[in-house]
């Protein structure tokens, strides 16, 4: 069953200012990256593709089959910038624990299955206080992947994680880029070019490029995608 | 509603740091309250409910406690995660997280009741432990878990979880002192309770407000998972306070006492002869001594020719038992270590075989001016009498009203209290 994420106009006020303005775009398989600098409403619009932020304006959907329904849990997996996990869990039982709140029907089972996916089995009886932040990190991955979502979205996954486990962590994110729809956010281009097949760039809230990678790159005519992150919406002003 | 996973999360959380802490602060402070007042010492059947003494103070931490260790599990970012932010998935999360907070609350407590019941299990024979103060142990405990796993989901800060143990001592505070029909304030008397025991009706109507006030706060915190917006959670969260707490005292609800009279004979342990000293068998350990010191308060009845031959004193339960002398034993005077030595005196003079004064006739009596009148004879030369031995036993030479009086004067009074008869020449020999 292939699943497509409909961004239709999708807009998003806080008070008088917009963090997203009439935004579309369709994402229907592998990992779609969202770049942009802060504040231009990277993680809003993830936020509002996981269905935890509600938009102002415009919708999102998620299309299997021609039957086309809200983002909600289950659906979409969801890990935010920055969580908390109860320290005193093990890896494990809070995996487990998540897939037992999200009524699955197994839930060591598929705490397990998941795990596996994020390459954490053999960390699986560490306490979460005890977990690298990268570790943290896969470990909120699985929590997010125990419903076997159709869309899995992460925001800055490799934020305050080192380089080693930023490895593990583009790894796993390309693994589930060939199962499910990914977006993910980052401020590191070379997640980008690891992970993503293509890439969305944002301005204070609007699209101002979509493509590959290596097309940014080369639009942004920098060498890199942070460069581009800069220099594509400077160009993309001009234009306008 | 807590299946397989939430079990295992549940007990394995249990046994970590972050959990144990705050479990054995619990445990500390519930115990630290109880060591204060060791007046429970010996009496098994009341230790349970003494032991709730400790939760007038550490029940508020414990409000605070289950929300500080709860706030992991509310926080947005964990719910985000685990995919727990609305419907059936929120409804699991709140709870679970109240059935893990109870563990902590029920386990704690259990610690502190286990070891004060060996403490006093170790101390001799005793009476056996009231099932029913068990009941009474939880109710407390109950109300303040799900107070303070509710507004852990309301708002998981460490600050509401510092307010949420204000507030809960508030309620507790308020429900002691203003004799709130609550029941967040239970067992910890300070009288004896020697002769008493639970009623089972009452235990229900306490627990059924109990768990009344526990189940408006549970739904509320189910409401609370379920809001979508913070407004309506915060509506909910106050509504639920307000009815759970201020609802039975506007209604005026009143709780029957806990507690009745047994209404059988106490079961005691004696020592000694003429007087034959009798207590409680949970004042097993306070025998010798109080056996000593009525010994020591005969002296100068005995000089005065009184014979305490076949007199029997016992420790006073609810009811009179004719023939016998009343030694009342209240438990403070227990738990200081003794009585004033004029008390020994009292439960000498006491007269014990008098229906007139401690039967039916006393209640009977309204507007029979005989009776009053030779109630109030007996009460006041049974004073005078123990003016005069009390005065006798001081080593300086107390004066006391009745101190004057000779020998004779003493064994004539003695005579008299014990036939229940109390002449007009004798009571005008009494100076009050």
């Amino acid at each position: 069953m292939s699943t497509t994420l409909v961004v239709d106009s999708v807009g998003r006020r806080y008070g008088r200012r917009s963090a997203v303005a009439d935004l579309s775009f369709e994402w229907d398989s592998g990992v779609l990256g969202v770049a942009g600098s802060n504040g231009s409403g990277k993680s809003t619009l993830l936020g509002m593709c996981a269905g935890v932020i509600p938009s102002s304006s415009g919708s999102v959907t998620l299309v299997a089959d021609e039957v086309a329904s809200s983002p909600r849990a289950g659906r979409v997996g969801y890990v935010p910038q920055q969580f908390g996990f109860p320290r005193s869990l093990l890896i494990a039982d809070m995996v487990a624990y998540s897939a037992w709140l999200q009524g699955v029907a197994n839930p060591s089972v598929a705490a397990s299955q998941a795990l596996q996916a994020v390459d954490l089995q053999d960390v699986a009886r560490l306490p979460l206080g005890k977990a690298s932040g990268g570790m943290a990190r896969r470990a909120g991955i699985a929590a997010a992947l125990v419903s076997r979502p159709d869309v899995l979205v992460l925001d800055e996954p490799s934020s305050g994680v080192d380089v080693e486990q930023r490895e593990v962590l583009r790894s796993v994110i390309r693994a589930q880029g060939a199962e499910r729809l990914v977006l993910m956010s980052s401020h590191i281009g070379d997640d980008f070019t690891a992970a993503c097949r293509e890439l969305i760039i944002l301005d204070r809230g609007r699209l101002v490029f979509s493509g590959t990678p290596a097309d940014a790159i080369e639009l942004g005519g920098a060498g890199s995608i942070e460069k581009a992150i800069v220099e594509i919406p400077r160009w993309s002003e001009k234009r306008a | 509603m807590v299946g397989e996973a939430g079990v295992r999360h549940l007990v394995r959380s249990t046994f970590t740091l972050s959990f144990g802490i705050p479990f054995a602060l619990f445990v500390l402070l519930d115990g630290f309250v109880l060591v204060t007042d060791l007046r429970w010492v010996g009496e098994l059947g009341w230790t349970v409910d003494w032991a709730n003494a400790g939760l007038f103070v550490s029940a508020s931490l414990l409000a605070g406690l289950v929300a500080f260790v709860s706030n992991p599990f509310f926080a947005s970012g964990f719910r985000q995660v685990a995919q727990a932010d609305s419907g059936i998935a929120r409804v699991r999360l709140f709870a679970s997280v109240w059935l893990r907070n109870l563990v902590l609350g029920l386990a704690g407590h259990a610690v502190v009741v286990g070891v004060a019941l060996a403490i006093t299990a170790s101390t001799g024979p005793t009476d056996a432990i009231l099932p029913l103060a068990f009941v009474y142990a939880l109710l407390p405990i109950v109300i303040f878990v799900t107070l303070g796993t509710l507004a852990s989901a309301y708002a998981p800060s460490p600050l509401v979880s510092v307010l949420v143990v204000g507030l809960a001592y508030l309620l507790s505070y308020n429900a002691a002192s203003a004799g709130l029909q609550l029941p967040l304030v239970v067992g910890g008397e300070e009288a004896g309770m020697v002769g008493l025991e639970f009623s089972t009706s009452s235990a229900l109507v306490w627990a059924g407000v109990a768990f009344a006030i526990t189940g408006i706060l549970f739904v509320a915190g189910l409401l609370v998972a379920l809001a979508r917006r913070s407004s309506i959670a915060a509506g909910v969260t106050v509504l639920a306070c307000l009815v759970a707490f201020a609802g039975p005292t506007l209604a005026g609800l009143h709780l029957p006492s806990r507690v009745e009279t047994t209404g059988r004979p106490l079961a005691l342990v004696c020592a000694g002869s003429a007087p034959r000293v009798c207590v409680a068998r949970g004042h097993t350990r306070q025998l010798t001594r109080i056996a000593g010191r009525v010994d020591e308060a005969t002296v100068p009845f005995r000089q005065a020719g009184v014979d305490f031959t076949g007199v029997s004193l016992e420790e006073q339960g609810d009811s009179y038992v004719p023939g016998k002398g009343i030694l009342d034993l209240s438990s403070s005077d227990l738990d200081l270590g003794d009585f004033a030595g004029r008390d020994y005196v009292q439960a000498l003079t006491k007269p014990r075989d008098c229906a007139a004064l401690w039967g039916d006739r006393i209640g009977n009596g309204a507007g029979d001016g005989r009776s009053a009148t030779s109630s109030t004879r007996l009460l006041d030369l049974a004073d005078a009498l123990t003016d005069w031995g009390y005065a006798r036993l001081s080593p300086a030479g107390r004066t006391e009203p009745n101190s004057h009086h000779d020998d004779a004067w003493a064994h004539l009074a003695y005579t008299a209290l014990a036939h229940c008869s109390v002449s007009s020449s004798l009571a005008a020999t009494i100076k009050k």
